[in-house]
């Protein structure tokens, strides 16, 4: 590819591959090899995306490059202690499943066994049904091919979680999903996986913690792949609250395929990260389906954050609306690139997407590409974006009635991320989150 | 963007280009050159202009320039490679038989220039019948030209400004579109022919919308057309380019390159119909229309405006941009983009904040229709230092037809916490409701179409000076024939 | 001048009109009255030749002719003009080019030379004055941002403009307040003329107070199932459809 640097090691990033990676692959899984192998040459052909790609164009991954990261050691007891600093969480309302440096930890997770028809299971170890289920679908949703990062997880991952609601089940409880990095002292690079699949009928909600130390002595790279398959008229709410520290590279890859009148929402309220990438693409494959994606985003120092959405109508009278909203504060940067593919057959399809953000601070910048490509004609698509500052005649006339300048701001800042936290349906989430946004808000 | 001719250059390339120069010239029967793209042709276009040195050096740098470029892949549009070499670049012979009367002419057309209400002498020198005495476009030419002087400003052929004010022209040429911009550009520079030059001395206010007198001369522009137009302190010009009638060419690619220049309190107003020869209806031929229009609003207070009806070529590949430089200066772009067929436009602006307090409007109306492709591009960019910017952009697009594609692609940077950047785009089909309600009242459903489509487009069309406007509007109609029953 | 003649017509496969038959006589006022659901509106969509409503029997005729198998814009320059229960907004479109376009459309059928902007003004003018409007109304774009009364009024000014044989009024009451209604009773009355033929299609009967009706007819599922003289409107607000709904079932 033009423009990329060689290094020792041949491609950009390739270093990322190295022995290590991929070790704890457990044995007698050959069609998880052969996918690994594929994703493997996949990567290796592509090499980490530079800014010449569209999809990369305002995010610059060549700082990666430069280090040489290594996969984290099989269970590090030791850094257990310092884990715990960052399960601040409540104690969970159903099941719990924790996740540190990309591997599953079940002596910190809780599985509630209480609702029926729900499992949790690594791909290799899931009863017989769940095994054919991951070898069917894995890197099928979230596919290698021109996704290098797909690519690097695919070939990089452990064993993963899938998570597999059975048909008509409808659970009662959130499952939670904890992910977690310490503040290792050398760079360490992991690559999770997740797949849920929700059958016909289904119903679930997913609420993921990702969470990372504030300062970490040495960069991380996670670089995190979750596949969704939802059956026909399914629902799943799939929250995220990433709560990132001021370092390290995260990428998170959400491929999500919707089957009839399939439901798909997901939220996610971002504070911090020194680098985030938060990859959404959703395939309405049925008719009927819809999606609604949204989220928050907090940033400051020097952060970039980048959420890229690629939604595509492929059925009739499928429906997406999108609305994101974010400051920026410092020097840091947003990025917001949500692409809508309205295939031929889609007919009748609404689509709708709104993408904010206010600037704080002289150095703060955002980059929006909202995009709308379109065969179909008989259609209802509309985008907005905009950037500015706080209204300055409403922080005016706060003031003139009492209220401080920075109170006036925050209550400002408060209402503008409203729009998009009042799209969580779930009322306690929407709750918390409202509650994460308006505690950074309070400490900046 | 540096003055060109640096003085080595110079040396070097009089020493290459001389030994070649005049035995060149002898082997060319007359005012053609043969088919291809080489030093030597543009050698001989520049010879042909008797153009200074200065010039050639510029045309040969872009042409050294131009062979390392790739192609622009980037916009959605797709043909087939292009053959630089089966092509003519100076004085490609045309088969323009004249005719006797415009009982002659393809029905089609005439059919057309009746539907736009075309004068009928201009039918006839458009169509290239030969023209009565009685009629002399020149002598109404020269009473303009009378006028123009009088008020200082300058308006010729851009070769004829070459030696008349070469000052001018060298210190602006290039300036705003410099000769590496783009594969397109660089190629026009190398090989441009002629177009307009403009110049508005300071302080005055152009008496006429240039150029409106012009159709019958603009039919006859070649195909690597260069526009220069300068204007200078405190002064305003309206330019008009194109024409509403079909306009047919032997040559496939047309690659033109506009320059606009506004200095302080400066406003240009710059508005084009583009109606080439789009191709047949099953997509066979047509102009494939590459161009790069670009403004520097480099004074304070300065404005560019940029207001296009596209309804012409198989493909376009254009984005009048604004480059604003000046504080408080201010950058608008209107525009009506109608693919019909199996059209393909890529079309959109860039508006590029620099200075402060600068302020850039965009209204896009996209109509696609038939097999037609069409895909608004745009980028807002506020620079750190543009305080106070402010854009918003309109971009609405109008489906004819489950065959066709519309696609929106804008790049919103914004860099400045104070500047204001709103975009907002929808893209809907042409409503039946509507339709419906027309023929209720007795229109026949192309006419409905037509109107529900103006409606559409009112924005746009209200930015055209008059007399434009309501062939414009006719076009509208027109372009969409076919596209729906 | 109106004659309809055993009409079945289906919207989405479903049956709506199920065998009506109705002659409006040249200068008469007739009205159709009937609950929700009857067939009211599809019974207007159908004369003026909607997209997806499917004549599958009968036939109606202006002034002796067929418009079944004429496109709307025909069945328009033929003499038939829909007021519509809800006319649509055209964003840009001025409302004298509307118009005018519509009035030259309909001229060119009759082979008569276009109206210019001059002549086309001077009509609307004169039409307007004679209607109590202001020009005001000609230079907004069409039903854009106009209150309920207006885009009634604007239905109004068009059948004057367009003089038509027959003139279907589909729930022109609906929306306005008493004093609005009285402005376009007032209108619609001024246009009633020996040659032109009203059908005035209503859910209440406070419109034909004001447009007093030579024929009330009641449609109930599909069918005409009753007609009478005016009294039969003012029966129809004392008693309610229900006995004509059960007599139709």
């Amino acid at each position: 590819m033009p423009g990329m640097e060689a290094r020792g090691d041949g491609v950009l990033g390739l270093s990322l591959l190295a022995p290590g990676f991929g070790a704890g692959e457990p044995a007698g899984s050959s069609w998880l090899s052969r996918l690994k192998a594929a994703a493997a040459r996949d990567f290796a052909a592509q090499g980490l995306p530079t800014r010449r790609r569209e999809a990369w164009k305002y995010t610059d991954l060549k700082p990666l490059a430069e280090i040489a990261f290594r996969a984290p050691v099989a269970d590090d007891s030791a850094s257990v202690r310092t884990l715990s600093d960052l399960l601040d969480l409540p104690p969970p309302e159903g099941s719990r499943l924790v996740f540190v440096h990309g591997r599953y930890r079940p002596d910190l997770s809780f599985c509630d066994l209480s609702e029926a028809g729900v499992s949790m299971s690594p791909f290799n170890a899931g009863a017989g049904d769940d095994k054919a289920l991951a070898a069917r679908l894995l890197g099928r949703i979230a596919t290698a091919a021109n996704q290098p990062l797909v690519a690097l997880n695919t070939a990089g991952m452990e064993d993963g979680l899938c998570i597999h609601v059975r048909a008509g089940v409808h659970l009662q409880r959130p499952i939670e999903i904890v992910s977690l990095g310490s503040a290792a002292s050398e760079p360490l690079a992991w690559h999770g996986r997740t797949l849920i699949v929700l059958d016909d009928g289904a119903q679930a909600t997913i609420i993921e913690h990702q969470r990372a130390p504030a300062e970490m002595p040495a960069p991380a790279l996670v670089n995190a792949v979750t596949e969704i398959a939802l059956g026909a008229a399914a629902q799943l709410c799939h929250y995220r609250q990433q709560a990132l520290g001021t370092t390290g590279f995260h990428i998170n890859a959400v491929a999500a395929t919707l089957g009839t009148d399939a439901v798909y929402e997901a939220f996610t309220l971002t504070t911090g990260g020194g680098l985030v990438r938060n990859e959404t693409s959703v395939t309405l494959d049925a008719p009927g389906a819809e999606t609604r994606l949204a989220g928050a985003y907090l940033v400051d120092g020097s952060q970039h954050l980048d959420t890229t959405t690629l939604i595509e109508h492929r059925a009739p009278r499928t429906t997406c609306r999108e609305v994101f909203k974010g400051v920026v504060d410092g020097t840091a940067e947003a990025v917001f690139q949500g692409r809508i593919v309205v295939q031929r057959e889609a007919q009748g399809t609404n689509a709708d997407q709104l993408s904010k953000a206010l600037l704080l601070s002289d150095g703060a910048r955002v980059n929006q590409k909202p995009e709308l490509e379109i065969y179909a004609d008989d259609v209802k698509c509309s985008h907005g974006a905009a950037a500015g500052q706080i209204d300055r005649e409403a922080l005016f006339y706060l003031r003139s009635r009492g209220v401080p300048a920075s109170v006036a701001q925050r209550l400002l800042i408060e209402g503008f991320l409203g729009d998009a936290l009042s799209q969580i349906s779930d009322a306690a989430v929407r709750e918390a989150f409202s509650q994460t946004a308006f505690a950074w808000l309070q400490d900046r | 963007m540096a003055a060109p001719g640096a003085g080595g250059t110079d040396v070097l390339n009089e020493l290459v280009g001389q030994s070649y120069k005049y035995g060149f010239v002898t082997d060319i029967e007359a005012d053609t050159a043969p088919k291809g793209l080489s030093e030597e042709i543009v050698r001989f276009i520049s010879a042909r202009k008797d153009e200074p040195e200065w010039l050639l050096t510029w045309r040969l740098k872009a042409y050294h320039h131009w062979l390392t470029m790739p192609e622009p892949t980037w916009a959605k549009v797709s043909f087939p490679p292009l053959d630089y070499q089966d092509a003519y670049y100076y004085s490609a012979p045309k088969n323009l038989p004249k005719l006797e009367s415009l009982d002659d002419i393809d029905p089609e057309i005439k059919r057309t220039y009746d539907k736009l209400g075309i004068p009928l002498h201009e039918q006839q020198i458009l169509a290239g019948v030969a023209v009565d005495a009685v009629f002399d476009s020149v002598s109404v030419a020269t009473t303009f030209k009378k006028k123009l002087e009088e008020y200082g400003v300058i308006f010729c052929p851009i070769s004829e400004a070459v030696q008349k004010h070469p000052e001018l022209v060298r210190k602006y040429l290039g300036s705003v579109v410099p000769y590496t911009d783009n594969k397109h550009a660089t190629l026009n520079s190398a090989v441009f022919t002629d177009g307009s030059f403009v110049y508005v001395p300071p302080g005055v206010r152009c008496p006429m919308e240039l150029s409106t007198y012009f159709r019958i001369n603009a039919a006859k522009t070649g195909q690597f057309e260069r526009t220069l137009i300068i204007a200078d302190r405190g002064s305003y010009v309206s330019y008009l380019e194109g024409c509403t009638a079909p306009m047919r060419d032997e040559n496939q690619l047309h690659a033109a390159v506009v320059e606009l220049v506004a200095l302080d309190d400066a406003e240009i107003k710059y508005s084009t119909v583009q109606n080439w020869y789009p191709g047949d209806e099953q997509g066979r031929g047509g102009i494939f229309n590459f161009v790069t229009k670009r403004g520097a609003c480099r004074g304070r207070n300065s404005k560019i405006s940029w207001t296009q009806v596209e309804t012409g070529s198989a493909i376009t590949w254009k984005y009048p941009s604004c480059i604003l430089q000046g504080d408080n200066s201010v950058g608008e772009f209107y525009s009506i983009a109608i693919t019909n067929n199996y059209q393909q436009a890529d079309t959109g602006t860039k508006m590029i904040h620099l200075g402060r307090n600068t302020r850039s409007r965009i209204i896009s109306k996209g109509i696609s229709a038939g097999h037609g492709q069409q895909t608004y591009r745009g980028l807002v960019r506020v620079a750190a230092r543009a305080e106070g910017a402010r854009n918003h952009t309109q971009c609405d697009s109008l489906l004819i037809g489950s065959t066709c594609g519309a696609h929106t692609v804008p790049y919103i940077e914004s860099h400045n916490r104070s500047a204001v950047v709103e975009h907002e785009a929808t893209t809907s089909r042409i409503s039946d409701d509507q339709l419906f309600y027309c023929r209720q009242r007795g229109l026949k459903l192309e006419d409905a179409v037509a109107l529900v489509v103006n409606g559409f487009c009112r924005d746009v069309l209200q930015q055209l000076p008059m007399e434009f406007a309501v062939e414009a509007q006719k076009l509208v109609g027109i372009s969409l024939e076919g596209s729906v029953g | 001048m109106l004659e309809i003649r055993d009409l079945h017509a289906t919207v989405n496969g479903k049956a709506i009109l199920k065998g009506l038959t109705l002659t409006v006589g040249a200068g008469e006022v007739h009205a159709i009255m009937g609950p929700n659901g009857a067939g009211k509106s599809t019974l207007a969509y159908v004369l003026a030749g909607r997209d997806g409503y499917e004549v599958t029997g009968g036939d109606f005729l202006v002034d002796g002719r067929s418009l079944l198998d004429l496109a709307p814009e025909d069945r328009a320059q033929a003499g038939l003009f829909l007021a519509f229960q809800y006319p649509v907004e055209i964003p840009g479109v001025s409302n004298s080019t509307f118009l005018r376009e519509a009035v030259n459309a309909q001229r060119r059928s009759r082979g008569e030379p276009d109206l210019d902007a001059l002549q086309f003004i001077k009509l609307a003018r004169q039409k307007m004055n004679s209607l109590g409007m202001t020009d005001e109304m000609l230079k907004r774009p069409v039903n854009v941002g106009f209150s309920g009364g207006e885009k009634k009024r604007n239905e109004v000014l068009q059948l004057a403009i367009l003089e038509p044989k027959v003139a279907v009024m589909d729930e022109t009451d609906s929306g306005l307040d008493v004093d609005a209604l009285r402005t376009v009773a007032r209108a619609v009355n001024a246009l009633r003329a020996p040659k032109r033929s009203f059908l005035m299609i209503t859910h209440y009967e406070r419109l034909l107070e004001e447009i007093v009706p030579d024929r009330v007819h009641i449609l109930a599922d599909g069918r005409i199932v009753g007609s009478g003289g005016p009294e039969l409107a003012r029966e129809i607000e004392r008693t309610g459809y229900a006995a004509y709904a059960a007599a139709a079932a």
